[in-house]
């Protein structure tokens, strides 16, 4: 036991980390113990073959140093393009040319609505009526054309519109088919109220 | 050139200049080679150790703390990145095994270790070398650290990130199993 102690004492004293109280103890043992002697011995054998490895040659450490330094600037390399994300990038790079965008359009319908060659493709309906109206206020024959032209306009749309809403056939059998129990109660009772007859119960 | 003193040239990495990494390189690279040395047991995996670790450093330099001693965060990498190695290369080393295991294949051949003749320092350091790279992981590193690199116990438990009661019970540890491993070669000057 008291051995084991002093060989842990050795371990601490090879690497100088032995207080001068245990060292004096620790030599007083040694003095008397053949067994932790040769261990000391053996942990000195040990000590000399674990020296630092051999230095290598000057041309190897330049050829390290030159490996790593490539290694190094391929790191820089990509730690730029991580200093400023991609994602980030590119949504500046779109802001930046959406911005542009508007601007040029901006600035080609101000430049254009100043020289006046401003193309609209709509009918300006509000300025084209009004003197079409007052021409027909003042001259009744021409008042009397104009209103046979809209009621002609009117009665090419009326069929359409009339068969727009005529909704679905009563005679079609699918259609009664499709309609649900209470879409059938409501239109019984809508005819029961608009004939005053009962539809079928 | 002015010497520049180190805590600088860490501020100056730290900020990005690749000059100053580089200097900080030359300072510790036969330190931390050596250190990779021991752990991986050749020159082969220990270049690929040291460059690992310096690029480890270069890329996470930014999280070092200042005030804080940038061999002990170097020496930190270095045992970091070989104890993952150490993992590594021990599980492959187990497929091995194992796959030559199953093909039948006979694996009784291995290192004679017979002393006959071989009472050189070289030869001794050839043998201690094999013994320290059969030492478990922390063990290795503690003896590495203090033994081979020449730290104390309190530089070393920073490095570990234990505690120096730790690492002298590590050492001591250590050192029984070199001794028993070694015990041919170490015993040659028992009386």
């Amino acid at each position: 036991m008291r051995c084991e102690t002093m060989k842990k004492w050795l371990s601490d004293g090879f690497d100088g980390a032995l207080a001068p109280a245990k060292k004096a103890r620790l030599e007083a043992h040694l003095r008397g113990c053949l067994d932790c002697r040769a261990d000391r011995a053996g942990l000195a054998r040990l000590q000399s073959g674990a020296a630092p490895a051999a230095d290598r040659s000057p041309e190897y450490w330049t050829g390290f140093e030159e490996r790593l330094g490539s290694k190094l600037a391929g790191i820089e390399l990509g730690r730029r393009t991580v200093c400023v994300p991609f994602s980030a990038r590119r949504r500046w790079v779109w802001a930046a040319a959406g911005f542009l965008a508007i601007a040029a359009a901006g600035t080609y319908f101000a430049v254009s609505r100043a020289a006046g060659t401003v193309e609209t493709s709509w009918i300006p309906y509000e300025d084209s009526l009004a003197p079409l109206l007052q021409e027909a206020e003042a001259n009744p024959e021409f008042g009397s054309l104009v209103n046979r032209e809209i009621l002609a306009s009117i009665e090419e749309l009326t069929p359409v519109m009339e068969k727009d809403l005529a909704g679905p056939p009563a005679d079609d059998p699918l259609f009664w088919e499709g309609l649900s129990e209470d879409e059938l109660r409501y239109i019984a009772s809508e005819l029961e109220r608009e004939t005053g007859r009962g539809g079928p119960k | 050139m002015d010497e520049c003193p180190e805590d600088d040239l860490v501020e100056d990495a730290r900020r990005g200049s690749r000059e100053a990494f580089a200097e900080l390189v030359r300072h510790h690279e036969r330190r931390v080679y050596g250190l990779v040395f021991r752990m991986a047991g050749n020159h082969s995996d220990a270049d690929d150790l040291a460059q690992e670790v310096f690029l480890t450093a270069w890329r996470s330099i930014a999280s070092f703390r200042r005030g804080s001693s940038f061999y002990t965060w170097l020496y930190r990498i270095a045992v970091n990145t070989s104890l993952t190695f150490l993992r590594k290369r021990s599980r492959e080393k187990d497929r091995t095994e194992f796959n030559e295991n199953l093909a039948g294949a006979d694996a009784a051949g291995g290192a004679s270790t017979s002393p006959e003749g071989s009472s050189a320092l070289n030869e001794l350091k050839g043998r201690v070398d094999e013994a320290i790279e059969s030492l478990p992981g922390h063990l290795r590193a503690s003896f590495v650290l203090v033994v081979s690199q020449g730290l104390s116990h309190a530089e070393a438990a920073r490095v570990l990130g234990c505690s120096e009661n730790t690492v002298s019970w590590r050492m001591h540890k250590a050192r029984k199993l070199l001794q028993v491993r070694l015990k041919p070669y170490l015993g040659e000057v028992w009386s």
